[in-house]
């Protein structure tokens, strides 16, 4: 059992191509709405609490890819991770080849390993396109490409960012988001093992992650909320600030690595006890 | 792969296996040798512990208690190695269904300890065991029930196995299909030791020389299948039954009526001697028939009418 078998396999389902088709179009449609939707407010934007650099990407190509993160990593990266990562284990049992898998043999813990690994490297294609696919309309669309201009919120002062740091950075923000990622993937990996269905798995990580949208929403929790998952989702833009805000990103990939560790502990573990009756 | 010491460690032997589920016992101290190059038949009704003991053979339950070994290398952990050496075929086959009957099994073949190598020659070669050449590359969600199956056993074929393990590889097949089936397991079982459950008595019979049954979780006989069918007897049809009895026990056998005639079990002496003392005495004689217990009847009373 190797990667790029599992790898061929997701790259003969349609779905794998619609899920990444819809990780290309939502960057797509803000893109060209931006660009030739409404334009009263353009030039004029309405800053208001908006962090700076969607100020700044109203005007500016080179802020569309990380406008693209802010807009899908909230929401439609953890979707996709959740079917993908739902289906990883969960519909090899559901489907029944899950046994024919483990008795060529694959050992059960190469073949977790192997799962997370494709959950890993989904994760990763998923969020390079949400930002190539910005890039792409940023340059293309947009009168203006050029340094990103960034400053922590309040000073006034901008500093443009060369092609590497902006590139750097770009780098930092996705691998930020892709741990984040495979952290919720892992609820859906262990889940999937534990239900044999895919659909319970992926249920069970989107309600997962309202779940903890509404707890960090409240007050009264706070004390919970770095334990929380959807507490660090966004973290990653402190790439955006000048200098990088490093400290809420450590704390953020400590929690992401905790779930991941945590989580995958427990389900090979629990994989290598388990009756596979599927 | 050849089997080596054919004859020396079975291909499977299993020892007072064991299997519960929570409160319940599934199979009970269940014992058995599948000798090398056997056609070995696991008979047994529905939810008798077929299945369960087969997945505990492949790794995929754990026994609560009892040895497992395969191809005479002890079993403990799942996913051990010597399965490379066992092709299966557990209930249902299963198969990424969006894809075509080759490329599932070359995806089956790149998996595994050691993958299958050549890939493309051993898939073709064996979608041409299971007469599917002409179907490989449509999707496998277009197969039938029939095809499904063969394209299982084919699978189970890939790593040119020592040893296959179907478990009722003829379940759910229409009459055609059986018979396609029994066909395919009497090609393979001249290269193969073939461990197959069944609750089909006929299936057994037909392709099987050695068998066991399973009823409730326990083992309630073993042996060849002319050992389980029991003695041969013959029917002799006279109209002189008192005489041609005193010769029966003359000879040492046993005889009781039936109509026209006597069911006689001879004890070991030879038939044809029988006849000449039977003439030689002036028994007038109509027939002689060999008769063996069907393995159903002896099935039957094993389990018990109700449970088959």
């Amino acid at each position: 059992m190797s990667l790029s078998a599992e790898v061929r396999k997701s790259a003969s389902r349609l779905r794998t191509w619609v899920m990444l088709g819809l990780v290309a179009l939502l960057p797509t449609i803000f893109a060209f709405g931006t660009r030739y939707g409404d334009r009263g407010d353009r030039g004029r934007p309405d800053a208001g609490d908006a962090p700076f650099f969607l100020v700044e990407t109203l005007r500016n190509g080179a802020g569309v890819p990380f406008v693209a993160l802010v807009i899908l990593s909230s929401f439609l990266l953890p979707l996709v991770v959740a079917v993908h990562s739902g289906d990883a284990l969960g519909g090899e049992a559901a489907g029944g080849t899950l046994r024919y898998l483990l008795v060529r043999p694959v050992r059960r813990a190469r073949l977790y390993g192997v799962k997370l690994a494709s959950v890993t490297l989904f994760a990763a294609v998923a969020t390079v396109v949400t930002l190539l696919v910005g890039l792409l309309w940023g340059a293309a669309l947009f009168p203006t490409f050029r340094p990103l201009a960034i400053g922590s919120a309040g000073a006034p002062r901008l500093v443009p960012l060369g092609a590497w740091a902006y590139s750097g950075r770009a780098a930092v923000a996705g691998g930020y988001v892709v741990v984040a990622l495979v952290a919720l993937g892992s609820i859906g990996l262990l889940v999937g093992m534990l239900t044999a269905s895919p659909g319970a798995a992926n249920g069970v990580v989107i309600g997962a992650l309202i779940a903890m949208q509404i707890v960090n929403q409240i007050d009264a929790l706070r004390r919970v909320h770095p334990l929380l998952l959807t507490h660090w989702l966004m973290e990653w833009t402190n790439v955006l600030q000048a200098p990088v805000r490093w400290q809420p990103m450590l704390k953020g990939v400590v929690c992401f690595v905790a779930y991941i560790a945590g989580l995958t502990s427990v389900g090979l573990w629990s994989f290598q006890k388990r009756d596979v009756l599927s | 792969m050849t089997a080596v010491n054919a004859d020396e460690t079975p291909a499977i032997s299993v020892r007072a296996l064991t299997k519960d589920y929570g409160h319940l016992r599934a199979v009970n101290q269940v014992s058995f040798d599948v000798p090398r190059g056997s056609v070995f038949g696991f008979l047994g009704p529905n939810g008798a512990g077929k299945t369960t003991t087969i997945r505990m053979v492949l790794g995929l339950v754990h026994p609560t208690a009892g040895q497992i070994a395969i191809l005479g290398r002890e079993v403990t952990a799942p996913g051990d190695g010597v399965l490379a050496a066992v092709g299966a075929l557990v209930e249902e086959p299963a198969f990424y269904k969006n894809l075509s009957g080759r490329r599932n099994l070359l995806l089956y073949a790149s998996m595994g300890p050691e993958p299958v190598r050549p890939r493309r020659e051993r898939v073709d070669d064996v979608l041409g065991k299971v007469g599917l050449t002409d179907a490989a590359s449509r999707k496998v969600k277009t197969y039938s029930h029939g095809m499904r199956q063969r394209l299982g056993v084919a699978q189970a074929l890939l790593n040119e196995p020592d040893l296959l393990v179907l478990d009722e590889p003829t379940n759910g097949l229409d009459p055609a299909g059986i018979r396609e089936m029994r066909v395919l397991m009497r090609d393979l079982s001249g290269a193969h030791t073939v461990f197959l459950s069944s609750h089909l008595l006929h299936e057994v019979e037909q392709v099987c020389d050695h068998a066991a049954v399973i009823n409730r979780g326990e083992l309630v006989a073993s042996g060849t299948v002319g050992e389980l069918r029991g003695a041969e007897t013959l029917r002799l049809e006279t109209p002189d039954a008192a005489d041609a009895a005193a010769v029966v026990a003359a000879l040492g056998g046993s005889a009781e009526p039936l109509p026209g005639g006597l069911r006689v079990d001879l004890a070991g002496a030879a038939p044809e001697d029988l006849v000449r003392r039977l003439v030689d005495a002036g028994v007038r004689v109509r027939a002689v028939v060999p008769e063996r217990a069907g393995l159903e009847e002896v099935y039957l009373q094993l389990v018990g009418e109700q449970d088959a």
